[in-house]
């Protein structure tokens, strides 16, 4: 009998591809419009990852147990609908106990729901594998991401802020980079971190 | 011809119905939450704006078109008023820019500023939230209206206000919008 192909933890498999291999934001190149967005301070940034975690692990299971009875042509629809639903909640989730990041993200925690990362894993995973694959596709997709925000919001706060989660951390001396707010500083981060990461990657 | 429809929608409309349920079951959980929220971070900006005031009561009243509008009244331990806070709105450089006025009883000094709500461009007319130009509000005299001038001390307190370097257009808007305002509290307290 040949060597069967399947590997022995597929889940596992997901969940460390997400956070390197097939990362969202260095890899897939998907989900920008945050990533340039919410990663000039470091606390906005895991704030978003974390929502973002949260809404695709729920949606991935949820697609994941509808797929038996989704219809072809309404998946989008279906799809779209379950995003929204955990978007919803996280919003209220966040108005509730963190406020001032509710704020501070202002209109980019409802547009979670077109983030294409989200209905990108719903079509490509949750919609054709089982639930425990599901779940650990979106923890580990959702980690790579918040891992690439931090990445971007790291460099950006350092630059921009002289402090990390606000609290000061360069020399007295120092400068800030007030280009690294805006969105030309986020272009800038983003392709030095895609060029540095392509690097990597490919030494593969 | 009903029956092909059912057997399509059926699950999505069921869907539906169970994302909409659960949806209106976590609002019911956490609206007063979230509304507590917004007050307690309203009464904050308040008590920072006049420290003297020990209460604060909510008034509103209706302008010369009938629009309705919210003000608060600050009384201390005597229960004299001591000042009273309002909002400003004005259209800013990026979008509407929200604004938390106080003025003294008499309506003759302001008491200082808050801002609620921007979206000016951080460096520019994001620099309204500093000191250096909020702190102009603050013991300024509004018997008349006040201006904006390019350049000038800012730590003069007069009707002039010193606009943001590079930032015009937000720092016009801030002016106009706290006139604003402060014409629509004179008609309603009377002075």
């Amino acid at each position: 009998m040949a060597n069967n192909a399947v590997p022995k933890k597929p889940a596992a498999g997901f969940f460390i591809r997400g956070l390197w291999e097939e990362s969202p934001v260095f890899r897939q190149l998907i989900g920008m419009c945050p990533t340039l967005a919410v990663t000039a301070q470091l606390k906005p940034a895991i704030t978003m990852g974390a929502s973002v975690i949260f809404v695709l692990v729920c949606s991935n299971v949820v697609v994941s147990l509808m797929r038996r009875l989704v219809q072809g042509h309404l998946r989008l629809l279906m799809f779209t609908m379950t995003i929204a639903t955990f978007v919803t909640i996280a919003d209220y989730l966040l108005k509730a106990y963190l406020p001032e990041m509710s704020e501070k993200l202002g209109a980019y925690v409802p547009l979670i729901i077109v983030n294409c990362l989200i209905i990108g894993r719903a079509e490509a995973c949750a919609n054709r594998q089982g639930v425990w694959i599901s779940f650990w596709d979106g923890w580990g997709q959702g980690i790579g991401y918040t891992i690439g925000l931090a990445a971007m919001a790291t460099i950006r706060e350092l630059l921009a802020d002289g402090a990390i989660w606000g609290h000061p951390v360069m020399w007295n001396g120092f400068v800030n980079w007030n280009v690294m707010k805006l969105p030309a500083g986020a272009f800038l981060t983003l392709g030095i971190l895609l060029g540095l990461s392509n690097h990597f990657l490919r030494k593969k | 011809m009903i029956r092909k429809f059912i057997r399509q929608s059926w699950f999505a409309l069921a869907a539906m119905a169970i994302f909409g349920m659960s949806l209106a079951a976590v609002d019911g959980q956490l609206k007063e939450k979230i509304e507590g929220n917004a007050q307690d971070k309203l009464n904050n900006q308040m008590r920072l704006l006049l420290p003297e005031a020990k209460t604060f009561n909510k008034k509103s009243s209706r302008d010369a078109q009938g629009v309705e509008y919210v003000y608060y009244a600050g009384s201390d331990a005597a229960g004299q008023t001591v000042g009273y806070v309002f909002e400003a709105r004005g259209s800013g450089f990026a979008d509407v820019i929200v604004l938390l006025v106080a003025a003294d009883a008499s309506m003759s000094t302001l008491k200082g500023l808050a801002i609620l709500q921007t979206n000016e461009t951080p460096g520019f007319g994001d620099k309204m939230k500093e000191d250096d130009f909020k702190g102009q509000f603050l013991d300024c005299p509004i018997g008349e209206k006040l201006t904006v001038a390019k350049t000038g001390d800012r730590t003069v307190k007069d009707r002039e206000i010193v606009a943001i370097s590079g930032a015009t257009i937000s720092s016009e808007a801030v002016v106009k919008a706290v006139n604003e305002a402060i014409e629509r509290m004179r008609g309603v307290v009377g002075k």
